[in-house]
């Protein structure tokens, strides 16, 4: 038996290796793409960051006249320029992205105010705005700071003078935040997600490449049919193409895992203070558990592509079904981003779901339950085994063989 | 050698919508096509017979259950003793099949996909290393032997398709127009090499358009219309039956081909699954 696959496989493997166009991709998406991609998202996330604190905001006051010195502070305030625009045409000036917020000042502010009463300044800003939080920080600041001396004056006229009676008075609870999430914890979920992401994206796109080629083409190019009438049993054939997409599919992941290793490594000399902490807490023995994670899954997506190019009758078609169940497999993975999913119960249980969750889990260093490991393992192999004895049923099926 | 006895081939139609079939073909039953129907015919060895018949008679896909990548529906063939279905083990260990559409893998060399191929057959390295330096030097291969296949023309793949098919020694070969979109220089060196089959002993079935070729080399003749076997016999009895001079009249004549309504019943005929 070992010897039909054994050939096929490596007169696969070989002509493979020898198409340049899928070795450069493969170097490419794994080598390049996949850092690039990270630290892009990172130097823009940085950037925009920065960009927000440099960014003069445009702002009106409607109403200034009633409220003089609550005018002067936001003059005083730096990076807000004020521009003058109709009463009525405020909000239309904020939802059209002429300014960014706007005070509506009422008419009997400061008369209010010298009454000991209280005053409702509006502040108009647009909540749809990707900086919303941002501007409303830096449009209420003049309005809080105006506040809190108005509040000054009012305690020091009823005899509270001192700072901390100020404080006791006006918070006689209050309370201290202690978090007991590592930065690892913390920031793990978001990057445990996008690992996991990456990695199982790879490793399926690796996997898809070589099984297009290897059945999908083969029966367009009629070299199929030449190969069914050897003296080879029909799963050994099938066993042989499975092998070498099990093997691209985990040089792609490899590589991937290789080169982006190789970014975190750079980015703990480059990055923020907080991510440099999270990467420098992940042990070897951590990546290893994470790069075995990604053998059970090219298992399965290795068996899933070769089950779609076997059944497709074109190339093209195998193209084509191949996109749409990979749909399905990237929402599998991306159940690593929905907050409160754990590998608990069911979902240690759900084929690429799994996977995706222990990656997260591993990234943040919470995963602890080794037993579910073996649990997620054995049900991705099971999946994995289901297709490809699918995969050799259908491939004994002359009407799969001869599908034009 | 080979035994073919009563042989029938059926496929499922796949009818295209809103387009009528040809009334009438006999060989479509309820959604079912009967591409081949009691088909019988004893083949001796070292005998050459040429396979005619018109586009869709049944020839390819009675050469593909021969070389078993088909199984037939009913009827039964034996090679050598062997039954098609029940030994297709043994039986591909002594055919050699050239498909219509040449099957290479054009990033081997013609020295690579020969070695794959004879590994496949299980032929010990020796053997084989002897054996592809026979058919590199017979065929006429030795100037490409190491060269990626991608870069041959259509004259040299085909001489590699043919060494494909014979690297194991094949006691029956088929070959599916192995002549078809060649010039005349190669067509030439594989009439040549299907002849040396006959010397060797080898038992060549083919299947061809070009009449010359089956007067120049075929012992026998059968000829297949609609799925039906016709005509079994040589050449000259194939003239002597329908009283005609020249071989390509005595075939439209066996067939009926030459009344232009019987071949738009062929043209019109329906697709189906598997079958050419």
């Amino acid at each position: 038996m070992t010897s039909g696959v054994l050939i096929i496989f490596l007169k696969d493997l070989r002509e493979s290796l020898r198409n340049r166009r899928a070795v450069i991709r493969m170097f490419l998406l794994t080598g390049l793409v996949v850092p690039f991609t990270g630290h892009l998202l990172l130097s823009f996330a940085d950037k925009s960051r920065e960009d927000l604190s440099k960014v003069v905001l445009d702002y009106a006051i409607a109403g200034e006249q009633n409220l003089p010195e609550l005018v002067k502070g936001y003059e005083a305030e730096k990076g807000l320029h004020r521009v003058s625009v109709p009463d009525g045409q405020v909000e239309k000036a904020v939802r059209d992205k002429q300014i960014r917020f706007a005070l509506r000042i009422p008419t009997d502010a400061a008369q209010t105010l010298k009454s000991g009463k209280g005053v409702n300044v509006e502040f108009i800003y647009h909540q749809g705005d990707p900086s919303a939080v941002a501007i409303k920080d830096r449009g209420t600041a003049a309005l809080q700071a105006f506040s809190e001396r108005q509040r000054n004056w009012r305690l020091m006229f009823l005899g509270v003078a001192r700072e901390n009676d100020r404080a006791i008075l006006l918070d006689p609870v209050s309370y201290v935040v202690v978090n007991t999430a590592t930065d690892r914890e913390r920031i793990g979920f978001g990057l445990g997600g996008i690992v996991a992401y990456a990695f199982l994206a790879v490793c399926l796109m690796g996997c898809t490449f070589a099984a297009l080629d290897l059945v999908a083409g083969e029966k367009e190019k009629g070299t199929l049919e030449i190969l069914v009438i050897a003296p080879v049993p029909r799963r050994q054939i099938v066993l042989g193409k499975y092998l070498v997409i099990f093997v691209f599919g985990l040089v792609y992941a490899t590589l991937s895992a290789i080169s982006l290793s190789a970014w975190l490594v750079y980015e703990t000399s480059h990055g923020s203070d907080i991510v440099r902490n999270v990467i420098t807490q992940i042990t070897p023995r951590e990546v290893f558990l994470l790069w075995t994670t990604l053998v059970p899954v090219t298992a399965l997506f290795a068996a899933h592509v070769l089950a779609v190019s076997t059944y497709s009758r074109s190339y093209r078609e195998a193209t084509s079904l191949i996109s749409v169940a990979n749909v399905l497999e990237a929402l599998l993975v991306m159940v690593a981003f929905v907050p409160g999913i754990s590998l608990r119960g069911t979902w240690s249980l759900v084929p690429v779901s799994n996977l995706s969750l222990m990656i997260r889990e591993l990234i943040r260093g919470t995963l602890d339950n080794y037993t579910v490991v073996l649990s997620i393992f054995s049900s991705t192999l099971a999946v994995g085994l289901v297709l490809l004895l699918f995969s050799t049923a259908w491939f004994r099926r002359e009407a799969i063989i001869y599908r034009d | 050698m080979l035994e073919v006895k009563s042989l029938g081939k059926t496929f499922p139609l796949k009818r295209r919508k809103g387009k009528n079939t040809a009334a009438g073909d006999p060989r479509e039953h309820g959604m079912l096509f009967h591409a081949l129907r009691n088909v019988s015919f004893n083949l001796r060895r070292g005998e050459i017979v040429g396979l005619l018949g018109a586009n869709g008679a049944g020839k390819t896909t009675l050469m593909r259950i021969l070389a078993t990548s088909l199984q037939p529906t009913s009827g039964r063939v034996s090679l050598l003793g062997f039954d098609i279905v029940k030994d297709a083990g043994e039986v591909r260990q002594r055919v050699g099949f050239l498909s219509g559409g040449t099957g290479l893998y054009n990033r081997l060399s013609p020295h690579e996909l020969l070695q794959f191929y004879g590994e496949l057959y299980g032929i010990p390295r020796g053997r084989l290393r002897s054996r592809i330096e026979s058919l590199v030097e017979e065929l006429g291969m030795g100037g490409f032997a190491h060269r990626p296949i991608d870069g041959l023309s259509a004259g040299m793949k085909q001489r590699v398709s043919i060494a494909r098919s014979l690297v194991h020694s094949p006691e029956l070969v088929i070959f599916d127009e192995p002549t078809t979109g060649l010039d005349v220089p190669t067509a030439q060196i594989i009439l040549n090499h299907i002849e040396s089959c006959r010397n060797e002993g080898k038992t060549v079935i083919f299947s061809t358009h070009h009449m010359h070729e089956i007067e120049k080399l075929c012992d026998e003749v059968v000829l297949i219309h609609e799925g039906v076997s016709r005509f079994q016999g040589t050449v000259a009895q194939m003239k002597s039956r329908a009283n005609c001079v020249h071989l390509d009249d005595a075939y439209l004549a066996l067939t009926g081909e030459g009344n232009p309504s019987a071949l738009d019943r062929v043209e019109s005929r329906p697709r189906k699954v598997g079958a050419l």
